[in-house]
């Protein structure tokens, strides 16, 4: 589709080994030591530009079986892991089942469902393995007709091999379809539902993420890589502002005069932002869905529901501009959209640390959580 | 429906079935065409469908919209924390040109988009999951949010009233 942009993988690997020891503020992946809480997040190698990955450790509960699975999407705007069916370690994770019958289910991301088999592995984040109920994305399979009547199909297959979804509450309940032996949607027991791994991390790192050390990338022609940190536990926030969701986790953005509904999120690989005076790419071009105008010195204050406010400042530039220059990391990549201010991830390259986090008291009862933005 | 099981139909039941059979053969063909392209009683049908209720309407220059949403009580809101607000807008002839959808619960877009949901890819292959960009012949549509919560739009170009502009194409208005 339109809204992202493959290259040979060849000459990309060309350019991040050609460039990375030349490249000064984008962030090389050698300054990043993680801690015991930390792992180190990169830009993907299989060809999507902006598009923030992490490797897992995932193993068969108890067992020595496991796989270490590189380019998984860390994802703010979404609840739970996911794999491919593509990866050897899938097939090898135990099947959930309730009633007798096998636990499946359908995921509705925006741009499109995921269905397939609810498993079980544990997984390491940090140096800490968490054993949860875990999705498969089995695009082979055929979904049910109430999982198809909701858009396209949207395989992970070839950009990525999974997706961790770190938003709150703990699990996937008011989001996924789920089905026993094919029949559904019904309801499953809680504690067999897709959660977010992040729950079940000894507190204080339970209580969310924070994405920092990404660099200050530039706004005219964007870095050929760039690499930062996942820290679970927001403990370190001091000097972060806390921006409190509303229940269906959003915050809201004064931008061009304009009061937009607000989100930060690290699955989005632009700046989607209602501004209707940079002219959009065509639809029917290669950049469909950015802006292929430019606009500097941006700015847009985005305020929680309890108040607190932060300001960002940022650049838009063309599209076409940008990934005419080969690099895979933009801090100006947008597009349009009226009525919304999605801070993606060309919002984590202007050198400030950007989290989401929960009270895990009280999260699955309110489902209220924060964005946390500072330095 | 009426459950009919061999040796046990009575004449009674056998015409309730008949008249039946012959609605739905007649409704059958409109029911394909609800959503973009549908018209005023297409609209309730659509809200049945997806479990909600007509609660505005309102006129504008050159067209008229219909705002639907989840009745309160409904199964489907789970206590509230479910919503799903949907806005079709009708051009002067009366047909469905434009919709538009926001909420935490993902509307069938096999209702909306009426008979253009067949020209949607099977697949997207965007690794951007939080939006969906389509373009085809002769619908455009647009989708945006997080797993929680989501707005989308969907028009079709060569339908749109003359002086309408697409920012119009949303549940709230700016």
């Amino acid at each position: 589709m339109s809204l992202f942009y493959l290259r040979k993988k060849s000459s990309s690997l060309f350019l991040i080994l050609t460039f990375l020891p030349l490249y000064g503020c984008g962030g090389g992946s050698s300054h990043h030591n993680p801690s015991n809480n930390q792992m180190v997040v990169y830009q993907s190698s299989q060809g999507s530009v902006n598009t923030p990955m992490v490797t897992l450790t995932v193993c068969v509960p108890n067992t020595t079986t496991c796989e270490d699975v590189p380019n998984i999407l860390v994802d703010l705007g979404s609840t739970g892991l996911r794999l491919s069916h593509t990866l050897s370690i899938s097939s090898q994770l135990p099947q959930e089942s309730e009633n007798g019958g096998a636990i499946t289910e359908c995921y509705l991301f925006v741009s499109g469902y995921n269905y397939g088999p609810v498993v079980t592995a544990t997984v390491t984040l940090g140096n800490q393995p968490v054993t949860v109920p875990v999705q498969i994305s089995n695009s082979a399979l055929s979904a049910p007709s109430s999982c198809t009547q909701k858009g396209p199909s949207a395989p992970f297959e070839p950009a990525i091999n999974g997706i961790l979804g770190v938003l709150f509450p703990q699990d996937d309940t008011l989001d996924g379809l789920y089905y026993e032996g094919g029949s559904g949607p019904t309801t499953v027991s809680t504690s067999l539902v897709v959660q977010n791994p992040v729950f079940q991390m000894p507190s204080p790192e339970n209580n969310g993420v924070l994405l920092s050390g990404f660099g200050t990338v530039s706004q005219t022609q964007g870095a050929p890589t760039v690499s930062g940190l996942i820290t679970f536990g927001t403990g370190g926030t001091s000097g972060l502002t806390q921006l409190d969701t509303n229940t269906e986790g959003y915050i809201t953005a004064r931008y061009n005069n304009s009061n937009l509904t607000a989100f930060f999120d690290s699955g989005s690989n632009g700046w989607f932002i209602d501004n209707s005076s940079i002219p959009p790419c065509p639809s029917t071009s290669s950049f469909a869905g950015f802006f292929c105008g430019s606009a500097t010195n941006q700015s847009a204050t985005l305020t929680g529901t309890t108040g607190s406010s932060v300001t960002l400042t940022f650049s838009i530039e063309s599209a076409k501009t940008l990934f005419a220059t080969g690099n895979q990391d933009f801090s100006s990549l947008g597009g349009p959209f009226s009525g919304y201010f999605d801070a993606g991830f060309p919002a984590f390259l202007y050198g400030y640390t950007i989290g989401v986090g929960w009270d895990p008291n009280t999260v699955n009862s309110t489902n209220v959580g924060y964005f946390l933005y500072g330095n | 429906m009426i459950q009919t099981q061999p040796g046990r139909t009575n004449p009674k039941d056998f015409l309730i079935a008949f008249l039946m059979a012959i609605a739905f053969l007649i409704r059958l063909p409109t029911d394909a065409c609800a959503g973009l392209d549908g018209n005023r009683t297409q609209v309730r049908e659509d809200a049945q469908k997806l479990g909600l209720v007509p609660v505005s309407t309102s006129a504008n220059n050159g067209y008229t919209s219909v705002t639907l949403s989840l009745p309160p009580g409904s199964p489907l809101s789970q206590n509230g924390l479910k919503t799903l607000t949907v806005r079709e807008f009708l051009d002067a002839s009366g047909q469905v040109f434009a919709v538009a959808w926001e909420g935490s619960l993902p509307p069938d877009l096999s209702v909306l988009l009426g008979r253009h949901f067949k020209s949607l890819p099977a697949q997207n292959h965007s690794p951007d999951r939080h939006h969906l960009f389509i373009h085809t012949q002769n619908m455009e549509l647009r989708v945006i949010g997080t797993s929680r919560f989501r707005a989308g739009r969907a028009w079709i170009p060569s339908r749109l009233p003359p002086g309408f502009t697409l920012s119009e194409i949303r549940v709230r208005t700016p």
